[in-house]
């Protein structure tokens, strides 16, 4: 890493690496990265030079010393290595040239004598590498050694013979054996360098190096360095030296120099020193402090020669005026200082480090690190004392680097004397690298963790930042940010690697905004010198600069160009290591390194980021790097969208960037896809920009007949099917008849049948979304649902059918969609049906965001079955015409259904058949009120329950239905009037294991069909009437029958003929030996004629006539009912006994009609006939009757006997009192005329009959009336009570004469 | 000289904006930025928020003084006790047109990068300077305290209130 903006950048030893022959693009990479992960190499590790002359850096006296290394494999530029050496580290000590050796043994193989071969041509490849060799010391002079490694990828390949300077790299072998034979050879020459730099007695200002490129502008500078010449390389002879140098330096004493390389020539920090002022620099590989820092770990002693000699030359150098050398003298006298603390080397922090030499003395000590131990061999500090040294050197680095950029700061007045811009923005970004390294939660760069101690255990205490830490950072760093061009030599790349290295600092500093910022110039820099790069390159291409992106197909191959600026940019890469430097794909890490700063400022403005990445557009385009255009488009997009999801019925939102821009960008997008795939690139793509892309998953519904309907076991209980008997088929509550609602979340799917989805896609650009793939996540894996090339248009939520056919049965469950938008990586998408927006997130502090109370959107997931296999019915054959049917009133008709099921692969083992007609989908409806009179409800419910229009008559029970074949069921109609359609529905499914389950789906097949029905008779009226008196005896006996008049009309158009039934056995039931009707009593009714019927009936008794009025519906049923109506309790009696006894009326009589011509017959509906409440009393039987037996002979004076016979209609025993009453009609003497007679009589039992007797006595003649009596009597302690009930018989009149 | 006011709420974001320019010296109180670095000062502002996180800790001041510089912008800061900050940019130029005479060695650069080319006396720690701003920020954040105790005012809320432009203005007038 050559990375002049490290701070430790002056003490590693620099290394060029260039090809040397023919070598491979990826061996070479290869290479390279091998040698920059090898860490540090340990000065133990070296052997010593043999030579004693040559022995000034001797590896053996700091055995525990390490030696950095940095490789760069880019070339130099002039204007850096003009400040060579100023700095040291702008020139390679050693250069060395890669070759491969398998390059070189390809001629060998082809020939048939192998050994013979190898050795003549790698003879002639040696001749070309000590070319090359030479080559490099040409092109390199001031390295100091130059070296040829010779990469060997094979393990056997045999090498012999190599010519000096010629290494070999072997797999497997160590890098690190390498380098210190490297280091062994390098270390001598640097010896010879010191030497070089000690004959100068004086040393050029970089600005006078500097004025070579540019020519002399300033008169005053011009006279003083009168010399346009290079630099000279240590070899040139120091007369020239001398002559070219400026004078104003201090001349260096020469007392000064020899007692440090004469006395001590083993010292090597101090040694290279020739001139005061230049302290560390001018022993360029002879390595000030750097090299001294690590080779001279272990004699303390030297190292406080070593840091007195740095101190003593900055002392003369600010004694001298001299700030460019006194502030160099005291940035590498800080490094130097920074590694003797970290190596635990005991030190004193020299005076000229205080920024006032008046400071107090008291002071400085109480700063100053472990008591020297003198220039001796110091025990090793102990880990306490070496922390609290570092802790005190921290204390003045602060104060030490605003001295030393004060020092810098003062060369500006001094024509002639300043840095380059860009050598003073590199010291300001090196200071502000070392700051933020040190302190808390700041990260070392590279360089500064290869030269921490590694083996010891100490924890190195971190630099705290204080309050001044970050202003004084960012001043550093904003004075590091070049000025505009136009006032500036500074080329535009500097420009592009100092502001990429001030990013990358205020990144490590966490001020993303202030990175940002910075970032945009940087781009604004980079961009036109991209451009201007590839017009370079496609001139040398032989293509006109105005050339096309897609016309340099052929060189397009990005990250291949080997211009200077992209080198430059790798370089830019390299000095910010927020990523690890990799060899190709720069322009990627650059979009990362973006990513990240955007994505870690939360609170960075849209706009700026916005704003960046158009920017970074540009410069993928300018490389080109078609896949980078595709992913920042795509973050352009991201940024510019709302990030929430809007509601789908308003999708208005806000779009950062115009709808123009849009269009434009998109349309780029997209043409650079397609180039992508035209050329056959590698496609990254980007990352789609609405994460809320699928809003929404339906389930198509399948054709009709073809979908599975929910059905649950309770729709089938059997207990209720039992109580309302199985008159009106198998199912009583209508479950069949729900109709099946829209789509909902869940679904379910045929085994081996297609189904389709529709997935609801926002677009909320203005700009046409290219899909190229839309696929369902199911859990199935056989379960494929796909649709490839989707258009989404502008501005719109729009909907997409999709299908496919799940092939096993089992639950399934679609959670994502998988979509590869155009152009973008395959995404999977949640489906976010409402709307959703971030939540508000409160800053804390320092962009610290809330995290936990983040509430997700909803996401939707649809849940669903796959069933086996199932059968599909449909109707073969009706035998209706037309599927209508004509009937009359009361008329019964039957017709016949047959279905098939079609599927081959399955069969319907559950079939329900449902009839429903628009009388029952009336009258149900009608039941779902709550205030119907339960008299009303009742005869609803009978219509519904028991007296269905429609009933299947044949086929109920089938249940299987093979595939591929036929099934017949017959139906049976009654005509009712206001029949006009009906319908039979079924429902079938195949169920896996024959068994209901819990819920379970079905198929529906519905057949409809109208009705029409003509009139026939109908009961107009009725009425009940007490029977008159008979005195003939030819009707039946009043006390037991009644008299009912009926009308009824003949409405149709034909004569009809009527007969009235009795129904017997309800009579019977009563125990009444009932006067039958004329039975089969038969009428002819011409049409449109009203006929009158009347006829006896008998009187009904009922026992408990006030019970409540019942429900048939069971899920109706209520047990305790004390009123149902509203009214007064009377009314609520008057109700329940005119039901009661209507129903037992209605049930005891049917009627018929025939007509005689077409032999058609029916019924007449006499459920209409309902009783007013003294029709009821005219219909009632009492609790108890009271009959004559005998007839009382009325003879004068002669006993007689009257019987009676007392009937106990009810279930109970009643305690009665007979009493006749008697009465001679005309006599009012009270004792003879009237009067009772009385017998108690114990109890009547249960429905039976009792037989009692009066005796009778007439003495007087007249006309006696006897009324028997029963008197119902409480029972009380064998006394007879008060009455409670009394019912009446029959008077009986006698005439005495 | 010219100023660019602006108010931002706990969200980093822009409640209220204002520019002007100088009323002392003779100045009419118009802002004179150069058309191209107008839109820039919206993000320089920005930027500074970053150094503002750094130093609002520092001590219990809400007056922050100058906190940043981009440039020859300066920026001044005031946080209020709800953590809303007021940042002033100050920029000195007059808008003469910049020295390209015979200073273009690299020294000269590097002072016009310091933007002291233009108004090299500006100094925005002279007491005078931050003393008038001190008075400016006083002032507008007695308002403000007026403003928020707005019923209907809420957090992050942008201030439209043309009383309230009004009275940073003549507050800036004042005292700028």
């Amino acid at each position: 890493m050559g990375d002049s903006f490290s701070p430790f950048s002056a003490a590693r030893m620099l290394i060029q690496v260039l090809p040397a022959g023919p070598i491979k693009a990826n061996v070479f990479n290869d290479t390279v990265k091998i040698l920059r992960e090898a860490g540090p190499i340990q000065l133990r590790d070296i052997n010593p030079p043999p030579d004693p002359d040559r022995n000034l850096f001797n590896p053996s006296k700091f055995p525990r010393g390490r030696i950095s290394f940095s490789f760069t494999s880019s070339s130099k530029s002039l204007s850096h290595s003009v400040l060579y050496p100023f700095e040291t580290f702008r020139e390679p000590f050693l250069v060395l040239g890669l070759a491969d050796a398998s390059e070189f043994s390809l001629d060998g193989d082809h020939d048939v004598d192998a050994r013979e071969a190898t050795r003549d041509p790698g003879k002639r490849s040696f001749s070309e590498l000590n070319s090359h060799l030479s080559q490099l010391r040409d092109n390199y002079p001031n390295g100091l050694v130059h070296r040829i490694i010779l990469v060997v990828s094979r393990q056997d390949q045999h090498i012999s013979d190599l010519p000096d300077g010629i290494l070999t790299l072997r797999p497997r072998e160590s890098i690190n054996s390498l380098l210190c034979g490297l280091a062994a050879q390098l270390l001598p020459e640097m010896t010879g360098l010191v030497k070089s730099f000690q004959a100068l007695q004086n040393y050029p200002s970089p600005l006078a190096l500097n004025r070579d490129g540019q020519g002399d502008e300033n008169g005053a500078g011009g006279s003083r360095r009168g010399s346009l010449r290079p630099f000279p390389s240590p070899s040139s002879s120091s007369q020239d030296i001398k002559a070219s140098h400026r004078m104003s330096m201090p001349v260096m004493s020469s007392s000064a120099v020899s007692p440090l390389s004469g006395s001590r020539p083993g010292t090597p920090g101090t040694e290279g020193r020739s001139t005061p002022a230049t302290t560390f620099d001018d022993i360029p590989g002879a390595v000030p402090p750097h090299v001294a820092s690590r080779i001279s770990t272990p004699p303390a002693g030297l190292w406080g020669d070593a840091l007195r000699e740095l101190s003593e030359s900055a002392t003369r150098a600010r004694a001298s005026g001299d700030y460019l050398w006194h502030a160099k003298s005291l940035e590498n006298l800080a490094v130097c200082l920074l590694l003797l603390a970290w190596n635990g080397i005991s030190f004193r922090i020299p005076d000229i480090c205080y920024p006032s030499s008046t400071r107090p003395l008291a002071a400085m000590k109480g700063l100053q690190s472990p008591p020297s131990g003198g220039p001796g061999d110091a025990p090793a500090a102990t880990p306490e004392e070496v922390i609290e040294a570092i802790r005190g050197l921290y204390e003045i680095i602060p104060e030490l680097i605003h001295m030393i950029r004060d020092a810098y700061n003062r060369t500006w007045d001094i024509p002639g004397e300043s840095l380059p811009q860009f050598a003073y923005s590199e010291i300001n970004i090196r200071f502000a690298r070392l700051l933020v390294g040190l302190s808390d939660d700041g990260h070392l760069d590279g360089g500064m963790r290869q030269l921490m101690p590694t083996d010891s255990k100490l924890v190195l205490p971190r630099f705290s930042r204080g309050r001044a830490f970050a202003r004084q950072t960012s001043d550093m760093l904003q004075a590091a940010i070049p000025p505009p061009s136009d006032f500036s030599d500074i080329s535009i790349m500097d420009t592009v690697t100092i502001l990429g290295a001030v990013v990358s600092s205020y990144s490590a500093l966490g001020m993303a905004r202030k990175s940002m910022l910075v970032l945009q110039d940087f781009l604004d820099t980079l961009i036109p010198g991209l451009v201007q790069a590839r017009k370079v390159g496609a001139a040398e291409a032989g293509m006109h600069p105005a050339a096309g992106i897609a016309n340099l197909q052929s060189q397009a191959v990005p990250s291949q160009d080997p211009g200077q600026l992209v080198e430059s940019i790798l370089k830019f890469f390299e000095s910010i290591d927020l990523l690890p430097v990799r060899s190709d794909g720069q322009e990627e890490q650059e979009e990362q390194e973006v990513d990240a700063t955007s994505s870690t400022a939360i609170s960075t403005n849209k706009d700026t980021k916005i704003n960046l990445l158009r920017k970074c557009i540009k410069v993928c385009e300018a490389l080109p790097d078609f896949n980078g255009v595709l992913r920042c488009t795509a973050a352009v997009f991201t940024l510019a969208g709302p990030g929430s999801a809007p509601n789908i019925a308003s999708p208005d939102v806000f779009i950062l960037i115009p709808p123009e821009e849009q269009i434009m960008l998109a349309a780029n997008f997209y043409r650079t896809s397609d180039l992508i795939d035209n050329l056959g690139l590698p496609k990254s793509g980007g990352d789609y920009w609405d994460p809320f892309l699928v809003r929404g998953l339906e389930v198509q519904l399948p054709p009709p007949g073809r979908e599975m309907i929910s059905r649950r076991m309770n729709d089938f209980d059997n207990t209720a099917i039992e109580q309302i008997g199985a008159k009106a088929g198998p199912f009583l509550h209508n479950a069949f008849n729900k109709k099946t609602k829209g789509p909902t979340n869940q679904a379910v799917f045929v085994a081996g049948e297609s189904c389709s989805f529709s997935v609801t896609l926002q677009n909320l650009f203005d700009f046409e979304i290219h899909i190229d793939s839309l696929e369902l996540v199911t859990s199935m894996d056989d379960f494929v649902v796909r649709r490839e090339g989707i258009r989404l248009g502008p501005h719109r939520v729009q909907m997409f059918a999709i299908s496919g056919t799940p092939k096993t049965a089992g639950p399934v469950h679609v959670t994502e969609c998988k979509v590869i938008p155009k152009g973008c990586m395959p995404k999977t998408f949640d489906i976010i049906p409402g709307p959703w927006s971030p939540p508000d997130l409160i800053k804390i502090s320092d962009g610290l965001a809330d995290a936990k109370a983040k509430d997700e959107p909803k996401l939707f997931i649809l849940e669903g079955t796959v069933l086996e296999p199932q059968p599909l019915l449909d109707l073969t054959k009706l035998s209706l015409s037309q599927k209508a049917i004509e009937v009359l009133e009361g008329e019964r008709k039957s017709f016949k259904v047959t279905l098939t099921n079609h599927m081959t692969s399955s069969r319907a083992n559950f079939v329900r058949i449902t009839p429903q007609d628009n009388i029952r989908v009336y009258l149900q409806s009608a039941l779902k009120e709550r205030d119907i009179r339960p008299s009303f409800r009742y005869e609803m419910e009978y219509q519904v329950y028991q007296d269905p229009n429609v009933r299947c008559i044949k086929g109920l029970d089938q249940q299987n239905i093979g595939s591929n074949e036929p099934a017949e069921f017959e139906f049976e109609i009654l005509g009712k009037p206001g029949l006009s359609h009906a319908s039979i529905q079924f429902d079938y499914c195949y169920l896996p294991d024959s068994t209901l389950k819990e819920s379970f789906f079905t198929r529906m097949l519905e057949i409809p069909f109208t009705v029409a029905v003509k009139p026939s008779i109908r009961l107009l009226g009725s009425h009940l009437a007490v029977l008159p008196q008979d005195p003939m005896g030819v009707l039946a006996p009043r006390d037991r029958n009644c008299w009912m008049i009926m009308d009824f009309r003949n409405l149709s158009h034909t004569p009809l003929k009527l007969s009235l039934q009795q129904n017997s056995e309800s009579a019977s039931e009563e125990g009444i030996s009932s006067v039958s009707l004329k039975d089969g009593q038969e009428e002819l009714i011409a049409s449109g004629r009203t006929s009158t019927v009347s006829s006896a009936i008998p009187k009904v008794f009922i026992e408990r006539p006030h019970t409540a009025i019942p429900s048939l519906d069971p899920t109706k049923e209520q047990q305790f009912v004390l009123r149902t109506s509203g009214g007064a309790p009377i009314d609520e009696r008057v109700e329940r006994e005119c039901f009661w006894f209507s129903s037992s009326l209605i049930n005891s009589l049917s009627a018929s009609w025939t007509d005689p011509d077409s032999g058609k017959s029916g019924t007449v509906n006499l459920r209409d006939i309902s009783l007013a409440p003294d029709e009821v009393d005219v219909l009632r039987l009492d609790d108890v009757s009271i009959f004559w037996t005998s007839e009382l002979k009325g003879s004068l004076g002669v006993p007689s006997t009257a019987k009676f016979k007392l009937l106990n209609r009810t279930q109970e025993t009643i305690r009665v009192e007979l009493q006749l009453y008697r009465t001679i009609a005309g006599f009012v003497d009270r004792i003879a005329g009237s009067h009772v007679e009385s017998q108690l009589m114990s109890a009547i039992g249960p429905n039976t009959e009792v037989e009692e007797e009066f005796d009778c006595m007439f003495e007087i003649k007249g006309h006696h009336v006897f009324v028997p009596t029963v008197v119902e009597r409480e029972a009380r302690d064998g006394a007879m009570d008060r009455p409670l009930r009394t019912w009446q018989g029959e008077p009986k009149f006698v005439t005495v004469k | 000289m010219s100023y660019y006011f602006a108010i931002v709420g706990t969200q980093d974001n822009p409640l209220f904006e204002h520019e002007f320019g100088t009323s002392k010296q003779g100045g009419d109180g118009v802002a004179r930025f150069r058309e191209e670095a107008r839109h820039m000062n919206q993000f320089i502002v920005h930027s500074s928020l970053d150094i503002v996180d750094e130093v609002q800790w520092n001590g219990g001041q809400m007056y922050l003084k100058h906190i940043d510089r981009f440039h020859n912008n300066y920026i001044f800061c005031f946080i209020t006790a709800g953590s809303v900050k007021f940042l002033l940019l100050h920029n000195p130029d007059t808008h003469t047109p910049p020295n390209a005479s015979s200073r273009s060695s690299a020294a000269t650069a590097r002072t016009s990068a310091y933007g002291q080319s233009a108004s090299t006396t500006y100094n925005p720690t002279a007491p005078a300077v931050e003393e008038a701003i001190k008075n400016f920020f006083v002032e507008v954040y007695d308002v403000w305290v007026k403003t928020i105790m707005n019923p209907f005012f809420k957090l992050d809320m942008k201030v439209t209130s043309p009383v309230f432009r009004g009275r940073v203005a003549a507050a800036a007038r004042k005292h700028l």
